[in-house]
């Protein structure tokens, strides 16, 4: 067993999340300025196997991971089509069955919703404070942001009181 | 500033169904268990008043990793068929487990749909060099999909 997996034991963790992007260049900037990430790995990738729903072997991607402050979970993949290219259908700007929202605590709602208006992100809730119950009793007070990623993805950035 | 991605949430069917998933596949147990009432005011979907019950599994990280499973109680959506794909707005988690054979197994017991069963590739790695991985492709109930990689030497 290697480092990584005796951090975690002999259980599964999940490493990333990976969804599609219609513009890489755009993506990246968003989890660079907004979520404040960093690039971790970024190839081009020949599919061959049959494995990703939807791939056909011969098709290329570009795939860039994002990294926050964990080396090794937490992370978001970015994966572009590139050969055959794509054509996306409009972003939706909603919370349906098969998509995820992505619940992120940040230092400092304001700061992060100032930088997602200077990038120009579609924001769903600008600064609202609220309270929920806590997972060992008790409530959590939070100072919440809801925003968009380019692609539509819903992003609950949450600042604890 | 580096934000913390702490969780996914995932709008889903059948609550008992996901957490068994979760638990008997993914090694998880439960963080949070709760009705919340929406404020209609930040998550999109969700209208004021509207009743849900929001289930947290966390794996070994207590604070990231997390997975969040959101069933509407009130009103009851009618939910769309599980087209077990993956599209724009879709996500794809990528695990990483000790032993994919064990994984694919578990995942059959609790009749999964298998997308992929073990297979064995090698990706470009971070740092250069090649990383060889045995792997296992399923979906969750609500058919989101799950890479499942078992690291090899080499």
């Amino acid at each position: 067993m290697n480092a990584v997996l005796d951090r975690f034991g002999d259980e599964p963790f999940l490493k990333r999340t990976t969804i599609r992007v219609r513009d890489m260049d755009k993506s990246i900037a968003f989890y660079e300025r907004v979520i404040g990430m960093s690039q971790y790995y970024n190839n081009e990738i020949v599919l061959d196997r049959h494995f990703l729903p939807g791939e056909k072997p011969g098709d290329k991607i570009h795939l860039v991971i994002m990294k926050g402050k964990d080396p090794t979970i937490g992370m978001i993949g970015l994966l572009k089509w590139i050969d055959p290219p794509q054509s996306p259908p409009p972003v939706t700007y909603d919370f349906d069955f098969g998509q995820p929202v992505f619940v992120v605590q940040c230092p400092d709602a304001k700061n992060l919703y100032e930088n997602a208006k200077e990038l120009g992100c579609k924001i769903r809730s600008a600064l609202t404070e609220t309270e929920y119950p806590a997972a060992g009793g008790g409530t959590v007070k939070v100072r919440s942001v809801g925003l968009f990623d380019p692609d539509g993805h819903f992003f609950e950035c949450n600042q604890r009181l | 500033m580096t934000a913390i991605i702490k969780r996914t949430t995932l709008k889903v069917r059948d609550m008992e169904k996901s957490i068994a998933f979760y638990e008997g596949v993914m090694g998880m147990s439960k963080y949070y268990d709760n009705e919340i009432t929406l404020s209609g005011n930040l998550l999109p979907g969700g209208n004021k008043g509207d009743v849900t019950r929001l289930v947290i599994m966390k794996g070994e990280d207590p604070v990231i990793g997390m997975i969040g499973l959101l069933e509407w109680l009130s009103p009851k959506p009618d939910a769309p068929e599980i087209p077990y794909d993956f599209d724009f707005g879709n996500p794809v988690f990528v695990a990483a487990v000790e032993d994919a054979e064990v994984a694919f197994e578990k995942a059959q017991a609790l009749e999964c749909v298998i997308r992929a069963p073990l297979s064995e590739a090698e990706y470009p790695g971070a740092v250069g060099g090649v990383v060889k991985v045995r792997s296992v492709g399923v979906f969750d109930p609500d058919g989101h999909f799950f890479e499942l990689n078992q690291r090899l030497e080499g």
